[in-house]
């Protein structure tokens, strides 16, 4: 037998010896495992079914190719990286005579090929998808609309493309802002595919270029409205069999194509090879792509492997401290054995090696457990989630056609990085312990004096008084024997420094991809309404014949009116302050880096011309509960005669919300903490436009400013431009001005809040729905919640916020057990102590007194380390996140890491209570006599 | 006047055919202010009688009754209440409180009774056990004779009626083992207190007034060998 064999056989007799602490030590390697296997199998899942969401927006492709021509087909068929590749050919317009809208009278027909009709996420809810030649599906939106089409029916169709040619003389040219299109009079230009159909008028004339291409099509099934469906075109989307049997465009056509990777890291380098051998443009599936840190928007990857490296370091960081405290915990028996050795000469290095011993012989059972544990943890905490993930969807309007499964994403790579992690974990763990066991003489080992110092230690004269015994007790306890308290004090420290640090970065996260992806400029918050009816200035007398109907009715509790003036009123841009200014030129500057000119020509135009403000009105007593929240002078707030206005301190600007030129730069986002120059109590000009007299200053008093907690009951605010809520005289006196203004412009819309009673206000709710459609939807009555209804992004930002939470929990639940295993080590060592105490004479009152001093004291120097870390880490945290995504306000949640705090002292106090319960039989004698963990 | 009686006192280890019987039927009592010995082989009982007796373990069957208290009637807290105020204990193997100095192991039991801190009696306690300058020091830093007369000081300190001592002088040379013995006897002496001490030393248990010789858990012989009267 070698000698590795000895202590190796030494290691092992005393692991089964003292089952516990091998029991102990075995469960914190399992959990450090399970919880590995969390992150990377429960990141690849949740990344998974994330991407399974985000495909339900334009489809699960990862890389769509425009405008392919037929000597460029071979390049793209040749894409080895591909997995699945499918074609996509714009066959152009036909006439539809049986559709059901007047605005929409084409079918707007393309070919799909077999895998686009999959990869574009083309769900049939009728019928089945094209098979052949000859067959077509139109969009379910036909039906919807009244076409008097059906399965079976024959399309005879004729394709063209659409342009439109100015023919009033007298008119110099039509404009049409929103497609960017000029036409000049006798001139013919192309108009885009989601052109609306205008009626026949004397400006210009809408024309059919007959491509020469027809075809006769039965309509084998009808389609849930494609992502690319636009309410506005003229033709509705219809799709027929692209064969994918080697044809190519015809001459001077372009197919698309769209495909999805292997591996998505192909992604870049494909779209890069492509444009570079290729005529075509490329579009990257960020939504898709975005949860692996593969899409094109450099932020989204940034911040997704962000979020990866973050908590997979805080999840080494807090195995590493929970097994590196499970070593330390059974430090002093371990040592008292190895001093044995040692005195028979087993040499450092021997002594090393029996730490490492007792760590991988534990490792190796503690893997598969770990894994298979981690691997249900995910299962079941996705099986768990995944009902609210769906609901939450759903929420945001998002059509699910089918389940989407959680599938667990187990791999290979996967496992083999989660032993990897561990075995360097395990390792790093038992790295000092075995130092210093190695560094252990044998005479001070077997004697118990190992690790401590010689240094007299004065009588704490202060304690030894009366009543004062457990405090005697606890601060030496604390003081005097570190090596079992700096366990406790570590657990704490860590306990409060990856929570708080956890809490932090998943708050930071979310903030960052919510302010990167959140589409809601505005939220309201308005509680206790579940109905808003909605008219604009056009037609405000249906507005108000409505909003009497409404008051008047029983079944309505309470109505609140929300008057908005956006798009009519500006300020003028000198009163925006310096900050906000320099906020300005730094997005400006990310558009246009090196033009120091029309940087310096954009910011002198800027400065020239008012900027648009959001001007709400709200009730007066809203008015005045805003600014006694806020930081307003009363005075002028309840002057109720005097226009005044409270001014919300912040904008959001970013390189998303303020575009300067097509070339879009890196996402860059600024929060603007201070938009104005004004102070209470100074004028302020709020610019109003009147038609035929131009802008004009309505003066009101700055009454005070609101910040985001007080804006909170009525608004979410996310604009770039600033936003003004005005007191009813103010709003009274704008709209005296526009009283005999043409109703034909629009200067402001309301909203009547109003909550009906559950159960009740059926007849009500019907005759305003039938007032709508009599009056062309000029009011509108809606579903409270519709108002804050959020795009699919916001969907994706809310689970992203479950799942960051989630993760937060599991990182408490390391630390906590981290902290019962401190706590039972400690209570374990000190059996015999407690055994002695109640020898002497201590009750139990007197030792529960002495253990909650005694926690005191350890909690105090725990936080404080845990205060001056996650501090710095914090610190850390928020450079590096404004150096990469721009100057973003990351408020340090303290309320939450005051209730952290909260309960850690509860739970630490728990855990003491049962790690050194008492049920009265044990026997002070066998305590005495019985040996350490 | 009689401190200590048992009566009947019997301890069993386990249950079934593993059970060991270390006390059997245990009968005697003991007068305030007696130095008795307990002398006996190695699993004689001895031990398990001492622990009984400071109430530090419970009896299988049987009563102690202390200054006329059924000990072991009373509850957790009372009982340890109790222990402080009438017991000292000291151990073979000292069992001090290895987070306190010599000055605060010695006034631990008094402080735990509510009790002020007589700083004239401590004085004198560590002098006259010869501990003056090693008062700061922690049990770790001191000799094993050293740590026993901390034990020593720590059972006298609080004048307990009796003073259980269960093989002091187990661990220490012979020049110590008489130090510490003449320290309990002249304790014994001075304060009045009762003494039973646990020995394997005849020659030290004859130094006693009485001496109880067990063998197997049984009483087999309860010898007096000196009358104080």
């Amino acid at each position: 037998m070698n000698n590795k064999k000895i202590i190796f056989q030494v290691t092992r007799c005393y692991m089964k010896r003292n089952p516990r602490r091998t029991a102990v030590t075995f469960t914190g390697i399992a959990l450090m495992v399970m919880l590995m296997t969390c992150v990377f199998v429960g990141k690849d899942t949740a990344v998974h079914y994330l991407e399974n969401i985000a495909a339900l927006k334009s489809g699960s492709w990862h890389l769509t190719v425009y405008d392919i021509h037929a000597e460029e087909m071979p390049i793209i068929k040749g894409i080895d990286e591909a997995d699945r590749l499918g074609f996509v050919r714009r066959q152009g317009f036909t006439d539809f005579p049986a559709s059901g809208s007047g605005d929409k009278p084409y079918l707007e027909v393309k070919g799909y090929s077999p895998a686009a009709f999959e990869l574009l996420g083309i769900h049939v809810t009728q019928g089945r998808l094209p098979s052949g030649d000859g067959e077509i599906v139109i969009t379910e939106t036909v039906l919807q609309d009244g076409a008097s089409v059906q399965l079976g029916d024959v399309i005879e169709a004729k394709f063209f493309d659409r342009s439109i040619t100015g023919i009033n003389e007298t008119l110099s040219e039509s404009v049409f802002p929103y497609y960017g299109l000029t036409v000049r009079y006798g001139e013919t230009i192309s108009v885009p595919l989601d052109f609306p159909y205008y009626p026949e008028n004397q400006d210009f004339r809408q024309n059919k270029d007959y491509r020469g291409t027809a075809g006769s099509y039965t309509v084998v099934g009808f389609i849930a409205a494609p992502y690319f469906e636009n309410k506005g075109s003229a033709g509705y989307p219809a799709l027929t069999y692209l064969r994918d049997d080697g044809t190519l465009p015809a001459e001077g056509e372009t197919w698309n194509a769209v495909m999805t990777f292997r591996s998505t890291d192909a992604v870049t380098p494909v779209k890069i090879r492509i444009e570079n051998k290729t005529q075509c443009t490329t579009e990257v599936n960020n939504m898709v792509l975005a949860f692996s840190a593969n899409g094109s928007d450099s932020v989204i990857s940034a911040v997704t492997v962000f979020i990866e490296a973050f908590f997979v370091v805080l999840i080494m960081a807090a195995s590493l401290i929970l097994i590196y405290n499970v070593f330390q915990m059974s430090y002093r028996e371990r040592a008292r054995y190895l001093g044995m050795l040692s005195s028979v000469g087993a040499t450092g290095r021997q002594k090393r090696f029996s730490v490492y011993c007792e760590a991988v012989s534990l490792l190796l059972p503690a893997l598969p457990v770990g894994i298979l544990l981690g691997i249900g943890v995910v299962r079941i905490g996705m099986t768990m989630l995944k009902p609210n993930l769906d609901k939450l969807i759903q929420t945001f309007e998002v059509v699910v056609y089918d389940d989407i499964p959680v599938t667990l994403s187990v791999n290979a790579a996967n496992l083999l990085l989660v032993a990897v992690m561990s075995f360097v974990t395990v390792m790093l763990s038992a790295l000092i312990p075995a130092i210093k066991m190695g560094k252990i003489g044998p005479v001070e080992s077997i004697r118990g004096n190992e690790g401590r110092s010689g240094k007299r230690c004065p009588t704490r004269f202060g304690l030894l008084r009366k009543g004062r015994a457990e405090a005697l007790m606890a601060v030496n306890s604390t003081s005097r024997c570190p090596h079992l308290t700096r366990g406790i004090v570590r657990s704490i420290a860590a306990f409060g420094v990856l929570t708080a640090v956890t809490l932090y970065g998943a708050q930071s996260v979310i903030r960052m991809v919510n302010t990167k992806l959140g589409t809601n400029e505005f939220v309201y918050n308005f509680k206790g309404y579940n109905y808003v009816l909605y008219g604009d200035f056009s037609f405000e007398d249906l507005y108000d014949s409505a909003k009497e109907r409404i008051k008047s009715d029983s079944a309505v509790t309470d109505t609140k009116e929300i008057i908005d003036f956006f798009g009519n009123s500006q300020m003028k841009s000198s009163g925006l302050s310096d900050e906000y200014w320099e906020g300005y030129e730094e997005i400006l500057r990310r558009y246009v880096p090196s033009d120091e000119e029309t940087v310096q020509e954009t910011l002198v135009e800027a400065r020239e011309y008012p900027t648009f403000l959001h001007t709400f009105c709200l009730s007066d007593e809203d008015f005045k509960k805003l600014a006694a929240a806020g930081d307003a002078d009363l005075s002028i707030v309840n002057d109720e005669s005097k226009p005044s206005v409270l001014l919300y301190r912040k904008v959001e600007l970013s390189t998303d919300n303020m575009i300067f030129g097509s070339k879009k730069p890196d996402y860059h986002f600024i929060e603007v903490q201070n938009a104005f120059r004004y102070q209470t109590g100074q004028n302020f000009p709020l610019v109003l436009y009147q038609p035929d007299v131009g802008e004009v200053d309505y003066p009101l008093t700055v009454a005070g400013f609101l910040d985001e907690a007080a804006l909170a009951p009525y608004f979410t605010f996310h604009g770039e431009h600033p936003l003004a809520i005005i007191n009813k005289a103010a709003a009274d006196g704008i709209m005296q001005m526009y009283q005999d203004v043409d109703r034909e412009y629009s200067i402001y819309d309301k909203l009547l809040l109003f909550q009906v009673k559950e159960g009740e206000g059926d007849a009500l709710l019907r005759e305003l729905s039938q007032r709508k459609e009599q009056n062309e939807d000029h009011i509108n009555v809606m579903n409270f919640d519709m108002l804050n209804t959020g795009g699919f992004e916001d969907a994706i930002v809310s689970i992203i916020r479950i799942l960051a939470y989630c993760f937060t929990a599991l990182i408490a639940a390391v630390c906590l057990l981290n902290l019962y295993n401190s706590v039972k080590g400690r209570a374990m060592e000190r059996r015999r102590e407690m055994a002695m105490l109640r020898s002497m004479g201590m009750t139990g009152r007197q030792l529960y007194k002495m253990l909650a001093i005694e926690n005191a004291l350890l909690l105090a120097k725990g936080w404080c380390i845990a205060a001056a870390l996650s501090g710095g880490f914090m610190l850390l945290l928020n450079r590096v996140i404004v150096s990469r995504f721009g100057r973003i306000a990351l408020p340090v949640p303290y309320g939450l890491i005051a209730g952290i705090t909260v309960a850690v002292c509860v739970v630490m106090a728990l855990i003491t209570l049962v790690c050194y319960r008492f049920s009265g039989k044990e026997s002070i004698v066998e305590e005495i006599r019985s040996e350490t963990v | 006047m009689e401190m200590l009686r048992c009566e009947h006192l019997t301890k069993t280890y386990g249950a079934g055919e593993t059970a060991v019987t270390a006390l059997n039927d245990v009968s005697f009592s003991v007068e305030k202010g007696e130095f008795v010995s307990v002398i006996g082989p190695s699993g004689s009982g001895k031990s398990t009688l001492l622990h009984i007796l400071g109430g530090v373990d419970k009896p299988t069957s049987g009563k102690v009754f202390i200054d006329g208290t059924d000990m072991h009637a009373l509850r957790e807290d009372k009982l340890a209440v109790f222990r402080r105020r009438q017991i000292g204990l000291v151990y073979q193997f000292y069992n001090l409180m290895p987070v306190l100095n010599v000055d605060e192991n010695i006034a631990l039991p008094h402080l735990l009774d509510g009790r002020e801190l007589d700083r004239e009696r401590l004085d004198q306690i560590v002098a006259h056990l010869g501990l003056s300058d090693r008062r700061e020091n922690l049990p770790n830093q001191l000799s094993g004779g050293q740590q026993q007369r901390v034990s020593i000081g720590r059972a006298l300190y609080s004048h307990p009626a009796i003073l259980l001592c269960d093989e002091p002088t187990g661990n220490l040379d012979r020049k110590t083992g008489e130090e510490i013995i003449d320290l309990l006897k002249e304790s014994n002496r001075s304060q009045k207190q009762t003494l039973i001490l646990i020995t394997h030393d005849e020659a030290l248990a004859m130094q006693a007034d009485r001496m109880i010789y067990l063998e197997d858990g049984r009483l087999v012989k309860n010898e007096l060998i000196r009358s104080r009267i």
